[in-house]
C-alpha cells in the first residue's frame, strides 16, 4: 500500500473510532461510566507498536476526539498522545501474556487520563466545579474499559499474527 | 364377368348396426350382466394397481420436485420474513419519532422565544462532562448561552458553536447552573449539576418552605433562561443542624441519556 494512501486509512480509522466512541458507546454505559475506546486503543498501540506508533495515534485519535467535545481545544489531542508516548515507551518492559498486566497498564493511564484532564480544566477554567461523582465515574470507566482492554489487546495481536501468517506449504513433488 | 358379392358383403351394413345395437343395449344393461362387470371389476382393478404402481415409481422424482420447489419457496419467504422484519422496525421506528416530535412540537415554548427542533447527533465522549452535540450550528442561527430544552424540561445551554452543529452541555454536569423558583412556595434557589443523575438546589435558608415532591421552574432571572420552564422534581430535603441552608436533591425531568430531539430556544427578537 502507497505510503499516502496507508496514512488515509489511518485517519478514516482513527475518525470511526471516535465516531464509535460518541455514538455507539455511550448506549454501553453502566451506572453511568463508559468504557473509552480511544485510550483503549492507544494504550494497546503502545503496547504492541511502542512509542512512535502510539503518540501518532493517540494525537490524531485526540484531535479527531477535541473536534466533538466539551472540552477545550487540544486537551485530547495533548493528553492521549502523551499517554501514547507514556505507555509505548515502556512496552518492552510490560509483560503482555498476563491479562492483568494490560489491564493494570491501562487502569493507571485512566486514572493518570482523568487527573491531566481535569487538571487542565482547571487550569483553562479557574471556576471549574469538581464532583465527587465525576471522579467516580472517571474510576469507574477507568474499571470498565480494564476489563475490555485485554480482548482488544488479543484483537490487535491476533490482526497483527494474521498480517504475518506464512503462506501454506506446498506438498512436495513425489513424481 | 364381375364376381357375385358374397352374402357377407350383402350385409354387412347390417350386421355391423345390429352388433353396435348389441353392445350399446349390453352396455345399457350392462349390471343386469354378471361377466360384463366382473369384466369390468377386473379392468378396474387393473387400472388401480398399474396407477399404484407408477405413482410408486414416479413417487422419489415428485418428492425430489416438491423439495426442490419447497426450498425455493422457503427462500422467497425467508426473504419476505427479513423484508418485512426491517419494514416492521421501520415503521416502528417512524411511528416513535413522529410521537416524540409530535410531542416536541406541541410543546409552547415560553413568551418571545421560538422552538426550532434539534437532533442529538453525538455525545460526549468522556466521563467527565456531561453533554452532546446537536445538528444546528452558527448556519442555523444557533450561538453560545441558548438554551436547549425538550417537552419535559430544560436539558442545558449551548457551549459552543460551530457550522452546523452546536455543543450542549447538560444541566447534570457540575458546571451548568441554572436560576430557579419552587412552584409551590415560590422560593428561589440555584440548581446545579452533580455529575451525577440528580441535581442539587443550593442557597436555600433552612427555614424556606420547599417540600418533597416540589416541582421546580426556571425563575427568568441571570437573563440566560427565560422564565417558568420545568426543571426537576425535589427528591429529597435534608436539614442540618451544623449548616444555615438546606441540602436539597433534585431530580431533572429529562433523561439526559436518552436524548433523541431537542428544542432550541430562540428569543424572538433575534430572527
Amino acid at each position: 500500500m502507497k505510503p499516502w494512501l496507508w496514512r488515509g486509512v489511518k485517519w478514516a480509522a482513527a475518525i470511526l473510532l471516535v465516531v464509535c466512541q460518541v455514538t455507539i458507546v455511550p448506549s454501553w454505559s453502566l451506572f453511568g461510566c463508559k468504557p473509552d475506546l480511544p485510550l483503549m486503543v492507544v494504550v494497546v498501540i503502545g503496547l504492541t507498536a511502542g512509542l512512535r506508533g502510539a503518540a501518532w495515534w493517540g494525537g490524531v485519535i485526540g484531535l479527531c476526539l477535541d473536534g466533538v467535545s466539551l472540552a477545550p481545544f487540544g486537551v485530547h489531542t495533548v493528553l492521549l498522545a502523551g499517554a501514547g508516548a507514556v505507555v509505548g515507551s515502556a512496552h518492552l518492559q510490560v509483560n503482555k501474556q498476563y491479562l492483568m498486566v494490560p489491564a493494570l497498564v491501562f487502569f493507571v493511564a485512566s486514572l493518570a487520563y482523568m487527573a491531566g484532564y481535569l487538571f487542565l480544566e482547571v487550569l483553562i477554567y479557574p471556576n471549574f466545579t469538581l464532583k465527587a461523582n465525576v471522579l467516580g465515574r472517571g474510576v469507574g470507566g477507568a474499571v470498565y474499559g480494564a476489563a475490555l482492554v485485554p480482548w482488544v489487546l488479543k484483537g490487535f495481536q491476533w490482526m497483527e499474527g494474521w498480517g504475518k501468517r506464512p503462506p501454506p506449504r506446498r506438498r512436495a513433488w513425489s513424481g | 364377368m364381375a364376381a357375385k358379392p358374397s352374402l357377407w358383403q350383402k350385409s354387412r351394413l347390417v350386421v355391423l348396426a345390429g352388433a353396435l345395437i348389441a353392445v350399446v343395449i349390453l352396455v345399457f344393461q350392462a349390471e343386469r350382466v354378471p361377466v360384463v362387470n366382473g369384466f369390468r371389476d377386473g379392468v378396474r382393478l387393473l387400472a388401480k394397481g398399474g396407477g399404484a404402481a407408477w405413482s410408486g415409481v414416479t413417487y422419489p422424482f415428485r418428492l425430489v420436485q416438491q423439495v426442490v420447489v419447497m426450498h425455493e419457496e422457503g427462500a422467497y419467504v425467508r426473504k419476505e420474513l427479513q423484508r418485512l422484519r426491517q419494514e416492521n422496525i421501520d415503521v416502528h421506528e417512524t411511528l416513535r419519532a413522529y410521537q416524540r416530535l409530535e410531542k416536541l412540537l406541541a410543546f409552547q415554548p415560553p413568551v418571545g422565544y421560538r422552538g426550532v427542533p434539534a437532533s442529538v447527533v453525538a455525545y460526549e465522549p468522556t466521563n467527565f462532562v456531561g453533554g452532546c452535540m446537536i445538528d444546528r450550528g452558527a448556519k442555523d442561527g444557533v450561538f453560545p448561552a441558548m438554551v436547549v430544552m425538550t417537552a419535559d424540561g430544560v436539558v442545558g445551554r449551548v457551549l459552543a458553536v460551530s457550522g452546523g452543529t452546536s455543543r450542549v452541555a447538560f444541566l447534570s454536569d457540575p458546571n451548568c447552573r441554572v436560576s430557579v423558583l419552587v412552584e409551590r412556595s415560590r422560593v428561589m434557589g440555584i440548581v446545579a449539576g452533580t455529575g451525577g443523575r440528580e441535581c442539587e438546589m443550593l442557597y436555600v435558608s433552612a427555614d424556606e418552605d420547599v417540600q418533597e415532591g416540589d416541582r421546580l421552574l426556571t425563575s427568568g432571572q441571570g437573563g440566560v433562561y427565560p422564565k417558568g420552564l420545568l426543571v426537576g422534581r425535589v427528591s429529597k430535603v435534608e436539614r442540618s443542624s451544623s449548616s444555615i441552608m438546606l441540602l436539597i436533591r433534585v431530580e431533572p425531568f429529562v433523561k439526559f441519556s436518552r436524548l433523541e430531539e431537542v428544542l432550541l430556544a430562540f428569543p424572538l427578537r433575534n430572527l
